[in-house]
């Protein structure tokens, strides 16, 4: 087979390098050697027969040349030349070659400590085996819908009838729901976190424990604690399994030790205990489980995703909710990368993806700033070039040398960048700017961050690659100053430009987001969190009807008020902060459009509540006595809603309907975060009545006298509910508590990163005006001397330079400020209160733009009228 | 001819020449280019600089092969040979060349 052979002989090629070359050497001088002999034999004299045979032979050197190229392993010679070249080169130019890297550095540190973010909030995956194949499920609703960090939380019944009927694609599917337990062990009683877990929750998972063994699926007596509870509660004691443990007095005894580094399926709600949720069925004697679950599962082996994802939602669709007015839209699997889930995890990601966008310009600004510099150090290589192509080297192998040289600079910036990462993520650990999430970079920050430097070489290298080599050999050769062509002018006017237009966008868009920022923080949390201890109770599993559920509730009431310590008591659906429920809102005012929002939060508070929880009324009225079953249905909004449902108008005494009942607003509550969403903006909010809509399960918000320990509370709130009907279950008992996690405050965060982003743009900028304008004034220094041997005064000799650079900036600048327009109307839902064209911002950054670019221009032009035209006409 | 045109002609046809050469006998580079003059009377002198480039592309396409050997006066040479496939292709492009000189032939003929 000729393709084998033929094969074999171009490997053979290849590879072998220097022995092919001493083959050939061979191989000539064996041809010479016979050449001579013949003509000895014709009867050349020896000596004259040598030198006839080597002319006749030719050039030695060409010939091995020629069959070097056909070699083929030529590349990788040139390579290596290259890259010799190219550090020879940039050793030379220290100045230069630490100018540039530093410039990359500052564009790659910057996007790749976003990254590092993104990689830890939405990419990290759990600390378990083959994590890609575990997947949480979540349902989409029109309607009422539970969400949270964690997902779609669904009822327990649901989890196993979702359970029963995703055999064929999941090897498991488990349910779990974080709670706050009372822990009395050793004496001490604290309050820790846990989870309530379906019992082949660490089958899912395929976790292995430290010590003892997982609980499966029918043991209902054990508990797991973490590692790190092992450790500091337990002082790593190797007996802990088989001790028993007290929570929220119920005795379980220690099945396990969790592998260090485990902490739930949700490394940002550190959980230190897990608990069957048959066990704490069993501990409050109920019948049937009401808990809200979230659900993951593994996919069974070759099991493609789609597949489950189709399976998922087909029996989401089949399996009616139990909850009114809810209809199942479908469910999706979603992946258990980061911290976050569902609604909160699409959120995150658009706020994330902001940052980046934010920072992939900075590095596109360092792109741009550094293809000028080199553009501008290719004028002045215009001989060299020329020499080189001159005695025939070919315009690709120029522009590969250059590539070379630019992917070098580019290696030494994005180590320095990864550098810069780092540090950053040192100092926002130390600031504590993210609380518990893990922000140190890992292989795949350095896998992205090797990628971007080879994205950035190509970015900023072609270009000047391209103008440099490009053929004008006499041109070059002929003239002794180096003079850049127009073109190449052009193109550093386009970089110029292009860096300014970024930069000002970037500026108007931090400056936009600060703007929001401030508004939004004004906002603040709209109550007083502090002193205030909620406990949900839910009379659905013990069938309460609506009349032995009030009574239960203005028992329950009653009992807890007169608990010593408590201020307060008031009753909500939900609890401040925790889940919510939101639905479809429309308002019906005749005469007005109809407007209409999705996803309103909706809950049903008694009249106290609004006063427990100091939230402030800023229109109308509070709920009242008179506000009953049979008086006409009232509801209470927020200033959100109220101003997107009647921009300029009273709310008060406008009409409502949802869930197909129409109320009369009649007071609005000032803004503020009363759910998780705080990632988002002030979303909207209505409250109603708990005496005209009833609801089975709803929290207490009890607020204390100051020195009033919520312990002692808490207990005293079991005690009532017990009283009132031992079988009824006291769920999340504790105080009002502000996760860590919303200390994120995702705006303040994006206004921080982009006002940084915006002023590392700007000063990026300022650096490309003044690299630029400096060559310029150094490129044409010879025609100011003369200019101003002649007579002319020193400002008119520049006008002309300062004229195109104002140019330049003009047109970059519009250039920006219209895309920062485009930009801000993208991002318009996440600007609170400040308009798409805010006047203030535009005014600031144009300002700033101005400032930089006069400070930059000020030295080279006035280096450009202090030409002095004796030295410059002398160094011709 | 000038040295020129020869040269020229000689280019596109040193393949062709080359493989006739070696299957008569295997040899050596030095060897091929003699054969090639005696063969046609001192007409063709192959160039060296097209030769070995020859050899070595007719090498990568498997048409021949080589191997190192010592010939009579015990000097060590570079030794080609036709393969299978080389035999193949040189049976071809004799044909193609024959019917493409009858071709011309027949043109410059015609009165």
């Amino acid at each position: 087979m000729s393709w084998v052979e033929g094969l074999r002989a171009r490997a053979w090629l290849l590879l072998s390098g220097r022995k092919a070359e001493a083959r050939m050497d061979e191989e000539f001088r064996f041809h010479v050697e016979m050449e001579i002999q013949k003509r000895v034999r014709e009867g050349t004299d020896p000596a004259e027969a040598r030198r006839q045979a080597m002319i006749s032979f030719g050039g030695v050197e060409r010939h091995k040349e020629m069959m070097r190229d056909g070699r083929g392993g030529r590349w990788l010679g040139d390579f290596l030349r290259d890259v010799r070249f190219a550090i020879r080169a940039a050793a030379k130019d220290r100045g230069f070659t630490f100018m540039a890297a530093l410039i990359i550095a500052v564009g790659v540190g910057a996007t790749t400590a976003v990254f590092t973010l993104v990689n830890a909030v939405l990419l990290r995956p759990l600390p378990v085996p083959a994590p890609e194949r575990l997947y949480a499920l979540t349902e989409s609703r029109v309607g009422a819908v539970a969400q949270s960090y964690d997902g779609t939380a669904l009822p327990y019944a649901r989890y196993v009838a979702y359970r029963d009927a995703t055999g064929s694609v999941f090897s498991g599917l488990a349910a779990q729901r974080a709670v706050s337990f009372a822990l009395r062990a050793g004496g001490q009683t604290t309050s820790v976190r846990g989870a309530l877990t379906s019992g082949n929750y660490f089958g899912v998972l395929q976790v292995h424990p430290a010590l003892g063994r997982f609980f499966t699926d029918d043991e209902d007596d054990a508990v797991v604690i973490s590692n790190a509870m092992w450790r500091d509660r337990f002082g790593a004691d190797p007996g802990v399994v088989g001790r028993t443990i007290w929570l929220d007095g119920l005795a379980l005894p220690v099945v396990a030790v969790a592998p260090p580094g485990f902490v739930g399926t949700n490394p940002m709600q550190r959980v230190d205990l897990w608990v069957p949720i048959v066990a704490a069925r069993r501990a409050q004697g109920l019948t049937s489980m009401a808990s809200w679950m979230f659900l993951f599962g593994r996919l069974g082996p070759g099991v493609s995703e789609a597949r489950a994802d189709a399976l998922v939602d087909a029996v989401a669709k089949r399996v009616p909710p139990n909850e009114p007015q809810s209809r199942v839209r479908g469910a999706r699997l979603e992946s258990m990368n980061g911290l976050f889930r569902g609604d909160a995890r699409t959120m995150v990601g658009k706020l994330l993806a902001m940052i980046l966008g934010a920072a992939a310009l900075v590095l596109l600004i360092a792109c741009a700033n550094v293809a000028g510099m080199l553009s501008a150090r290719g004028v002045s290589r215009r001989r060299e070039v020329a020499i080189r192509r001159a005695i025939g080297a070919g315009r690709g192998r120029l522009i590969r040398q250059l590539l070379t040289e630019s992917a070098l600079l580019a290696l030494i910036g994005g180590a320095g960048g990864v550098l810069i990462a780092e540090a950053g993520a040192g100092l926002a650990k130390a600031a504590d700017l993210f609380g518990t999430v893990d922000v140190t970079p890992d292989l795949r920050v350095l896998g992205f961050a090797l990628a971007l430097t080879s994205v950035t070489a190509v970015l900023f290298g072609l270009l000047p690659a391209l103008q440099t080599s490009r053929p004008d050999v006499v041109g070059s050769l002929k003239d002794g100053s180096w003079r850049g062509g127009t073109r190449s002018g052009t193109g550093r006017s386009v970089f110029v430009a292009g860096q300014l237009a970024l930069a000002i966008c970037l500026l108007v868009l931090a400056g936009l987001f600060v703007h929001s920022f401030q508004r939004a923080s004004n906002v603040a949390l709209g109550y007083d969190p502090d002193g205030v201890v909620v406990a949900t109770t839910d009379l659905g599993p013990r069938g309460y009807d609506e009349a032995r559920g009030r009574a239960f509730y203005s028992a329950l009431e009653e009992g807890v008020r007169a608990l010593p310590g408590v201020e307060s008591v008031a009753l909500a659906q939900y609890a401040l902060l925790g889940a919510y429920s939101g639905n479809d809102m429309r308002n019906t005012e005749s005469g007005g459009d109809e407007r209409y929002e999705s996803g309103v939060g909706q809950v049903r508070v008694d009249t106290a509540f609004l006063s427990t929880v100091r939230m402030p009324i800023v229109a109308g009225r509070g709920f009242t006595k008179d506000d009953v079953r049979g008086a006409p249905l009232v509801a209470i909004v927020n200033e959100s809603l109220a101003r997107r449902f009647w921009p300029g108008q009273r709310a008060v005494g406008k009409n409502v309907r949802t869930m197909g009942k129409e109320m009369r607003v009649v007071g609005v509550v000032r803004d503020g975060r009363y759910d998780f969403r705080a990632i988002g903006l002030p979303a909207g909010f209505a409250l109603f009545p708990f005496a005209q809509q009833y609801a089975r399960e709803m929290t207490l918000h009890v607020r204390l006298y100051p020195h009033t320990r919520p312990a002692e509370i808490v207990r005293g709130i079991r005690g009532v509910v017990r009283s009132l009907d031992p079988d009824v279950a006291v769920q999340d008992a504790g105080p009002l508590s502000v996760p860590a996690s919303r200390l994120l405050e995702p705006q303040r965060l994006l206004s921080l990163f982009l006002t940084l982003f915006g002023l590392v743009g700007i000063l990026l900028s300022g650096l490309g005006v003044f690299g630029t304008l400096s060559f310029q004034v150094a490129q044409r220094s010879r025609e100011f001397g003369i200019r101003v041997a002649l007579g002319a005064p020193g400002h008119s000799v520049v006008s002309s330079v300062v004229r195109r650079t104002a140019a330049v900036g003009v047109i970059g600048a519009g250039i920006g400020l219209v895309a920062s327009a485009g930009a801000a109307a993208v991002l318009h839902r996440f600007l609170y209160g400040v308009g798409v064209v805010d006047p203030l911002t535009l005014l600031s950054a144009t300002l700033i733009l101005l400032a930089v670019a006069l400070i930059a221009s000020f030295v080279p032009v006035r280096r450009a009228m202090r030409v002095d035209p004796v030295v410059v006409l002398r160094a011709e | 001819m000038s040295p020129q045109t020869q040269a020229d002609a000689l280019r596109g046809s040193i393949d062709l020449l080359v493989l006739k050469t070696l299957s008569l006998e295997p040899m050596h580079g030095w060897g091929i280019s003699q054969r090639i003059q005696q063969l046609s009377s001192d007409v063709l002198e192959v160039n060296q600089g097209s030769l070995y480039p020859a050899l070595q592309r007719l090498e990568k396409a498997g048409l021949i092969t080589s191997r190192w050997d010592t010939t009579e006066n015990n000097r060590r040479a570079r030794y080609y040979r036709l393969t299978a496939s080389g035999r193949r292709a040189l049976g071809e492009e004799i044909e193609s060349w024959r019917r493409f000189a009858t071709a011309l032939e027949a043109v410059l003929s015609t009165p």
